[in-house]
């Protein structure tokens, strides 16, 4: 379960990236999060688990809380919690079974493991199993680095399923895909995180996908939440209305004076 | 017809064409051309010596051939030790220079302190000539293959370790960063992501590295540290000049077969990318 509540953060030249967002997302449940470039989607996802440090309000993982946690804790929170990249993030260099079993890195601290063909039997079956999941067994002793941009995606989320975690951030994972490899990144997405009953939380760009997929859609604009409701309750004017020129340009001006500013969001 | 358009009239001058020297470029291009007059004028250079050079270099091209063929057995034998120092010293270098290259590196480094004091060491090593190192090595180890080891050992460092953290610091954060996000520690992260995204580069630049250690290895006996070089000291000294061009072809060959290889090697791992990775 994740909870935020009146959420700030602002970067040094005082741009407000976040502003009192309030969220809870319910173990098990999956969201949608959507917005433009710049309305603080990447930034709210960061700071749940702290990548960057909330300048106000209170975020909690699962009851931990993750605002004042330790270092210590802090990793821990962080064990738990699975990310799915849009650049994806393989080592190119190594085996797709080896890319699998660097998810269980974080719990087993093993140096045996830092490696798929010096790994436990156990740690090589489970990346199997998680390989098999997202329909790639067949390609494990594949380098990373000669799957296609889809199957490449699906391993990072087999990597994902190998760190066994509760919760899923999902940070716009099929934006570097063609359209059917990203729906089958999505199909295997969903399929994974509602068998597991993980609480997911993705960013989207592309609104016939939020439809597709999204049972509850939260938008962000500016930094504020401009929107949190079920996609049955929703129109879809609502959903157009997120992409309008006008919100683009609102979020685009804020865009514009942060680069300005020197800061990568 | 060629129409020919005159330029509209311009109402500021255009920029001077040449611009002034910098003042301290200026006395750095005078410093420089001091030192070189006042070498060319310390050289020495009679016309005498300058009319002899031809005639004493043909001395040693006449009386260096034919080579010395029936020293070839005897010399072949330092040779391999100049190549076996090679290929240990490069080796030993290589395996040092890694974890002094991930404390040199920005990204990888515990501490900026550790960061300043590893670079520094590295700009040490690669700042002495390897001859330098060699005359030390000699004095504290005595004359032989062993002070040859050290020398390209420690040579081999100073050059792989600054290369090696410049890749890293070069490194995509990607990878680092989604085995960052699974909990993973800093050993794993470098263990896993670290040193697999840059190990084509690492290779490339240690078989550079035996390259150029083979290369050095051969002059190092010149200062006593062992090799064939101790074989080319003695022979220009008893004026064996045959034997002294026996040696530098042997040389010769020795160099160019290992930049072949190593430029074969080097070309076959960036090709690498088609293997089937270790599973």
């Amino acid at each position: 379960m994740i909870s935020v509540r009146d959420l700030s953060h602002r970067y040094p030249d005082g741009t407000e990236a976040l502003d009192g967002i309030n969220l809870t997302v319910d173990q098990g449940e999956a969201i949608v999060l959507l917005g433009h470039n710049a309305s603080g989607k990447s930034t709210l996802l960061k700071a749940l688990t702290r990548l960057i440090e909330p300048t106000a309000g209170a975020i909690s993982l699962d009851g931990t809380a993750v605002t004042g946690a330790t270092a210590r804790e802090l990793r821990d929170v962080r064990r738990r919690v699975g990310t799915v990249f849009q650049s994806i993030n393989l080592v190119d260099q190594v085996s797709v079974l080896s890319n699998v079993g660097h998810g269980s890195l974080g719990r087993t601290d093993n140096p045996r493991n830092w490696f798929a063909w010096t790994s436990s039997s156990t740690v090589r079956d489970e990346a199997m199993v998680c390989l098999e999941r997202v329909g790639l067994a067949p390609f494990a002793s594949r380098r990373a680095d000669q799957l296609s941009g889809g199957q490449r995606q699906r391993v990072a989320i087999a990597r994902m399923l190998m760190q066994r975690p509760t919760i899923v951030l999902a940070d716009e994972p099929v934006a570097a895909l063609d359209p059917r490899a990203g729906r089958e990144v999505m199909d295997v997405l969903w399929q994974v995180v509602a068998e597991k009953s993980l609480t997911l939380v993705c960013t989207l760009h592309q609104l016939e996908l939020a439809e597709a997929y999204g049972d509850r859609v939260v938008a962000l604009q500016r930094g504020r939440l401009l929107l949190d409701g079920h996609m049955r309750d929703l129109s879809r004017t609502d959903l157009a209305g997120l992409y309008s020129e006008d919100s683009e340009q609102a979020d685009s001006a804020e865009n514009s004076q942060h680069d300005e500013a020197g800061v990568n969001r | 017809m060629i129409m020919t358009t005159r330029p509209t009239r311009v109402t500021s001058a255009p920029p001077s064409r040449f611009r002034r020297p910098h003042g301290g470029a200026f006395l750095a291009v005078l410093v420089l051309a001091g030192l070189a007059i006042h070498g060319v004028s310390r050289l020495d250079l009679s016309p005498e010596r300058l009319l002899m050079a031809p005639a004493r270099t043909w001395d040693f091209l006449s009386r260096g051939f034919p080579p010395a063929t029936d020293r070839v057995p005897n010399l072949a034998e330092a040779m391999l030790e100049t190549i076996e120092m090679a290929i240990i010293g490069t080796a030993l270098g290589v395996l040092l220079s890694l974890p002094i290259a991930l404390l040199a590196a920005r990204n990888t480094t515990p501490h900026s302190m550790i960061h300043v004091a590893a670079k520094s060491l590295l700009t040490v090593m690669r700042s002495v000539p390897d001859l330098v190192w060699a005359m030390v090595f000699v004095v504290s180890v005595g004359l032989g293959p062993i002070a040859g080891i050290l020398t390209i050992m420690v040579d081999t460092i100073g050059f792989a370790g600054r290369f090696f953290a410049e890749r890293i610091e070069e490194l995509d954060r990607g990878p680092i960063d989604a085995l960052r996000s699974t909990g993973a520690n800093r050993i794993s992260v470098m263990a896993c992501a670290v040193i697999p995204t840059a190990f084509p580069s690492f290779t490339g630049t240690s078989l550079y590295c035996l390259e150029k250690s083979i290369r050095g290895a051969a002059v190092l006996g010149l200062v006593g540290a062992g090799g064939i070089g101790v074989e080319l000291n003695v022979a220009f000294q008893l004026r064996q000049f045959d034997t002294a061009m026996t040696i530098i072809i042997m040389i010769l060959i020795v160099v160019l077969l290992a930049e072949r290889l190593s430029s074969v090697a080097r070309k076959r791992m960036l090709d690498g990318s088609s293997a089937v990775a270790p599973h």
